[in-house]
């Protein structure tokens, strides 16, 4: 490799030294609210030679000096064309008006498939996301993400994705730059990222830029909204199970903005008068049970100077369920007993980060963040009776905490060169469980009291991350983004280090055509011990260790994109990826929740994927969505699992197909529509059984039979196959638009199968003299969950 | 085990609002082809034989074993070839003459370092060949018992400590496994006219029966539960074994437990009588490692069962071509005995009842 990074290095060299040149930099926001734009489009049309604007809206364009057209372009937004003579480095901030007719386009799209060098690259505006049906009238960013090509939803309903054949824990969610570590409420079922607060979502899953590191087999980089800095704006929803909105606005018009939003859910409300009325009948017993969880996102925003930007923002999010009983009377034996049961967990992350432009090619970000995920799961039960008192009390925590120092740097030394590069350090505090209990016996003579507490120490670690990456135009239809992201973590007095080449290609055959490849190597420090069946508040993030090595994988992508000029794109991807050091438990292990001694309640095993993607978009017109199918396979080996033979990766979905249209009939109405189909999930089953012999033991034992599997994920669910409509009734009113959204989920109903068990049936057979009677036979059972599900929500955005 | 219960609960009620319903579906994995069941193992001292039979689809409705009569089993030891077992019939209920059950058996005696391999072949089932090594017996260097109250229990009750100690090979991989048979005496009763009761000269014995045995060395348990107490409960350690990862070539002092429910020590420690005793043969095998890992599995196997939250656990086996196992086992013995057996003042009868188990 070192020949090609000196290369790399001495091009880039000559490059810098070419000519003198002009730099033309600044920012374009949307003039409508301030939020900047991100990727939009620079174009010096008689050089012809342009860049995109980054995260925060900055760009930077050099030319030689003289006469020049810039056209500033955004889809969905009217072009802007500035003619001017360039004789020195000039700052033009340009701020893009919204197109009046959206119905011409209907969805925001940033530069072309075919003309972006990044693969496995999609790009889900806010807008895109709302328009999609809704589970419970809920719009999710997860949801979404699960209708692209190459990612597999897990079980129903649930929101955990699976990337090219990865596992749940390989993803890396940023909000904002921030790590979240667990991107879901209600057992998976909705995602934490509220889409009110929510300006762009990229997913990436493969090719990633050198500037990603960390995880295996995605990167979902979530952007909160600004906050308007020119007027205040807002909107509420509410829904059927949750309510949301966001506010925001100027706090110094043009300087600083805020905005804030925020959602809850009110089952727990609705249930209480049936729960009073339940209560009223059982007389001395009190009970109450509930669920909610909430989320908060906050941002505020202070411009200083062209140079100068501060954002601090923060998110909060947590699930509390929660069960009650009191007993009590005072008459007869005069006794009281109740008991307290309380799970709760939940995500804080914060960010302050700083952008400065050092100079009209070099802009900087610092940022320091924090990120927390806490689970605990209290119990307390106390009874009272006369000269007898007893209390068992149990506390059981676990979490991590991460705080982050980064320091970004995009710097455009010349039109063919943009370079990102930066550093940042984590210090994660892995808090693997600690228990806590407490008895307390008080009964005459007789007295216990125990208090107690157990459980792992906190294991800290260091991770060092380094990068850079150079998008090089090396001839106007070559593009290149080379790059090299170097890891190291520190745990327990052991390091790791990783150096990751990255490398992506783009050969542009036309305006229309393009061809593309590329390399990824990615490291991954921690490790989720996560339940074999579904995903749980439980699961534990741990770090790697002495014994548990860094999670690796190598990813090798080819692919082409097709652009027509109706607004339709296609664009097929291969990919092959390898992965190694994946964990699993062991057999008969499960999710620990305590971490007690896990390293030796887990197996290592290495695992592989492969397949093609297929993806016809169209984003523009009153018809908009894509259409997009997956081929794919997924398998793993581990030495002891499966007795050693290769099995499929419990998501190893062989055909996978998702359809998305979005229609427009007015400005008054429109309608959403997904459907999607799936090869059935991979399962492990009994298909027959056979003796066993097991030597002599006490009491009831042995069983007689052993079940045969026929191996690990060897049986196949029947297909999953879904459609969900939802209708949108839009109405201008005196101080806003109003809203009404009607969804079906699942609209023809369809059983699909959560998880099979075998269980009997009824069945008559006939005795030796000729009796019918009744019995029962084996039969193989699905659970399902999910029918039809109809919602209503209301929206008003003012 | 109390997370468990919040969970699951809590889960239970989430999914209430949401489950659709539960429904047949068509088991397509029916025309799966049987294969053929090896059950044997091999003890030093012990007739060598083998049961077999055939596996047959979750859908098959009846709990009877398909045994597999008419195969030709051939036996080889330390790779030369010895007989071909004779099939054994014995009477079967509802059957007038013995019947072939699907046991085979050999005249060779099983011997420690002897290598013993079956090659079978039966009508309609895949040919599958099958290899164990007979352990050597580890020696019993000392042993002593102690009993004492069960402090964790509500009631008055015992229970017996044992010790045990034997040296571990350190020049390969070692498994074992101890189990307790006991069988006990009760001296008969007599009520005469005037409302008393004696004592006679009679004393009944019960069959013998296998009681729990608890190992109390955490080390050794902690090798079977891989599982997590706080959630999941931890799998019982069912079959007592273990391996000697943590005394590799070293002394072991092997530590169990006993439960004294018996019917002999309420009474015994309650009468005069002098005739009730308790006898307990400790046996403790070293196992092959195919055996090791088929009770291992298999004690997994039934402990997770169809939990939701695991894995399934499925059981080694060691057949080639088949299913099963095809193990063996070294063993040596000590008994305890508590009270007096046998007295010549007295006469002993066996019990036609099953007795109890502990």
């Amino acid at each position: 490799m070192k020949p090609f990074y000196l290369c790399f290095a001495l091009l880039c060299c000559v490059q810098l030294v070419r000519s003198q040149n002009v730099t033309i930099s600044g920012y374009v926001t949307d003039r409508t609210t301030g939020e900047s734009l991100i990727n939009a489009n620079i174009f010096e049309t008689l050089e012809q030679k342009g860049t995109v604007s980054n995260v925060y809206g900055f760009y930077s364009l050099t030319l030689p000096a003289g006469q020049h057209n810039l056209q500033f372009s955004f889809v969905g937004y009217n072009k802007q064309m500035l003619s001017f003579n360039l004789q020195k480095d000039t700052v033009i901030n340009i701020s893009l008006k919204q197109m009046a007719d959206m119905a011409e386009i209907t969805v925001h799209a940033t530069k072309s498939n075919v003309e972006r060098t990044q693969m496995s690259l999609v790009e889900l505006p806010t807008e895109r996301i709302e328009k999609l049906p809704v589970l419970l009238g809920e719009p999710d960013v997860l949801k979404v993400i699960q209708l692209l090509p190459g990612v597999q939803a897990g079980t129903e309903g649930t929101s955990g994705i699976y990337v090219r054949g990865g596992g749940a824990d390989q993803n890396l969610f940023l909000l904002d730059g921030v790590p979240v570590y667990n991107a879901s409420h209600l057992f998976g079922f909705f995602s934490v990222f509220n889409s009110n607060a929510v300006k762009t979502v990229n997913l990436y899953k493969g090719g990633f830029p050198a500037r990603f590191g960390g995880r295996l087999s995605s990167v979902v980089d979530i952007r909160m909204k600004e906050g308007n800095d020119q007027e205040f704006k807002g909107e509420f929803s509410v829904g059927l199970i949750s309510s949301r909105f966001s506010f925001e606005g100027p706090i110094n018009k043009g300087k600083t903005a805020f905005i804030v939003s925020g959602r809850r859910t009110y089952v727990d409300l609705l249930a209480q008068p049936f729960i009073q009325i339940a209560n009223k009948k059982n007389g001395d017993v009190k009970f109450n049970a509930g669920y909610y969880f909430y989320d908060l996102n906050a941002k505020i925003n202070h411009k200083f100077s062209d140079r100068d930007r501060l954002f601090l923002s923060m998110y909060s999010g947590k699930d509390k369920a929660y069960s009650r009983e009191k007993e009590s009377s005072s008459s007869g034996s005069n006794y009281s007993d109740h008991y307290d049961d309380n799970l709760g967990w939940g995500n804080l992350t914060s960010a302050l980060r700083w952008n400065h432009v050092f100079g009209s090619k070099l802009f900087s970000n610092a940022t320091f963040t924090y990120s927390k995920y806490k689970f605990d799961v209290e119990s307390d039960s106390e009874y009272k009776e006369r000269d007898y008192y007893n209390r068992d009390y149990f506390h059981y925590m676990s979490g991590i905490n991460d705080y982050t120092a980064k320091v970004d740097f995009d710097y455009y030394p010349t039109t063919n060169h943009s370079l990102k590069f930066g550093a940042s350090n984590t210090w994660h505090t892995f808090k693997p469980g600690v228990n806590h209990e407490k008895t307390t016996v008080d009964e005459n003579e007789y007295q216990i009291d125990q208090d107690t507490t157990y459980g792992n120490q906190n294991i800290a670690a260091n991770e060092f991350d380094a990068y850079v990456e150079d998008s090089w135009n090396i001839t106007p239809r070559l593009n290149a983004n080379i790059g090299l992201h170097f890891s190291w973590f520190n745990v327990e007095n052991t390091n790791y280090t990783s150096f990751q080449p990255r490398l992506a290609l783009r050969y542009l055959i036309s305006d229309k055509l393009s061809v593309k490849a590329s390399y990824a190597k990615m490291s991954q420090y921690i490790h989720l011990l996560s339940s074999a069946t579904i995903s749980l508040p439980t699961d534990l993030w741990l770090p790697t260790t002495q014994n548990v090595k860094p999670q690796n994988s190598h990813q090798w992508a080819v692919g082409a994109a097709y652009k027509h000029d109706k607004g339709y794109e296609f664009s097929v991807e291969a990919f092959y990826k390898t992965m190694d050091n994946l964990i699993e438990y062991k057999p008969g292990a499960t999710f620990s929740g305590v971490g007690e001694g896990w390293e030796s309640k887990i197996e290592t095993g290495k695992g592989w994927s492969y397949g093609a993607e297929f993806l016809l978009e169209k984003k523009t017109g009153k018809t908009t969505g894509w259409l997009g199918y997956t081929l794919s396979w997924a398998n793993r080996n581990f030495d002891n699992l499966n007795f050693g033979e290769t099995f499929p990766a419990k998501y190893d979905r062989r055909h996978d197909v998702n359809l998305v249209l979005n229609h427009e009939f007015s400005k008054k109405f429109d309608i959403g529509l997904a459907w999607v189909y799936g090869t059935g999930n991979a399962t492990t089953i009994g298909t027959q059984e056979y003796p066993a012999m097991l030597p002599g033991s006490y009491s009831y034992f042995p069983e007689g039979w052993i079940t045969y599997y026929g191996g690990r994920n060897s049986y196949r669910m029947p297909s999953y196959h879904r459609l969900d409509l939802s209708m949108n009734f839009h109405k201008q009113k005196k101080r806003g638009v109003r809203t009404w959204t009607v969804a079906l989920y699942n609209a023809y109903s369809r059983q699909n199968p959560f998880y099979l068990y075998w269980g009997s049936k009824k069945a008559v057979n006939i005795s030796p003299n000729g009796e019918p009677y009744e019995t029962r036979k084996p039969a193989l059972k699905q659970v399902s969950l999910f029918p039809l599900i109809p919602s209503l929500s209301y929206t008003f955005k003012f | 085990m109390r997370l468990k219960q919040i969970t699951t609960a809590l889960f239970s009620v989430s999914f209430l609002f949401f489950v659709s319903c539960e429904k047949e579906i068509v088991f397509k994995a029916d025309e799966i082809k049987p294969m053929l069941v090896v059950n044997g193992l091999v003890v030093s001292g012990d007739t060598v034989s083998v049961r077999l039979s055939k596996s047959k689809s979750m859908l098959y409705n009846s709990g009877t074993t398909l045994v597999v009569a008419n195969a030709k089993v051939d036996l080889y030891i330390d790779g030369e070839f010895v007989e071909t077992l004779t099939p054994v019939k014995e009477m079967v209920y509802g059957m007038e003459t013995p019947v072939a059950i699907g046991k085979f058996k050999s005249s060779v005696i099983g011997e420690a370092g002897k290598s013993y391999r079956l090659e079978i072949v039966a009508d309609g089932l895949n040919p599958v060949s099958c290899e164990t090594t007979v352990p050597e017996p580890v020696e019993i260097l000392n042993w002593d018992t102690a009993t004492v109250r069960n402090t964790g229990a509500y009631s008055t009750s015992w229970k017996t400590q044992a010790n045990v100690e034997f040296d571990d090979n350190g020049q390969q991989n070692n498994y074992y496994r101890v189990e307790s048979k006991y069988f006990q005496g009760e001296e008969l009763l007599r009520y005469m006219p005037d409302g008393t009761v004696v004592y006679t000269d009679t004393v009944e014995i019960q069959p013998q029966r296998f009681e729990r045995v608890y190992i109390q060395n955490a080390e050794l348990n902690d090798a079977i539960n891989e599982a997590d107490e706080l959630i999941t409960g931890a799998p019982d350690n069912r079959f007592t074994i273990f391996n000697d990862d943590s005394f590799n070539g070293k002394r072991m002092k092997l530590r169990f437990d006993l439960n004294n429910y018996s019917y002999w020590y309420y009474r015994n420690r309650a009468s005069d009588s002098i005739a009730d005793f308790l006898n307990r043969d400790i046996y403790l095998y070293s196992l092959s490692e195919d055996y090791y890992k088929y009770l291992n599995t298999a004690n997994l196997h039934y402990w997770v069962d169809e939990d939701f939250f695991f894995e399934p656990v499925p059981v080694f086996s060691n057949i080639k071509g088949g299913i099963g196992i095809w193990g063996s086992a070294s063993c040596a013995v000590f008994s305890i005995l508590e009270g007096n057996y046998p007295l010549d003042d007295k006469v002993y009868v066996q019990s036609n009842n099953s007795g109890y188990h502990l």
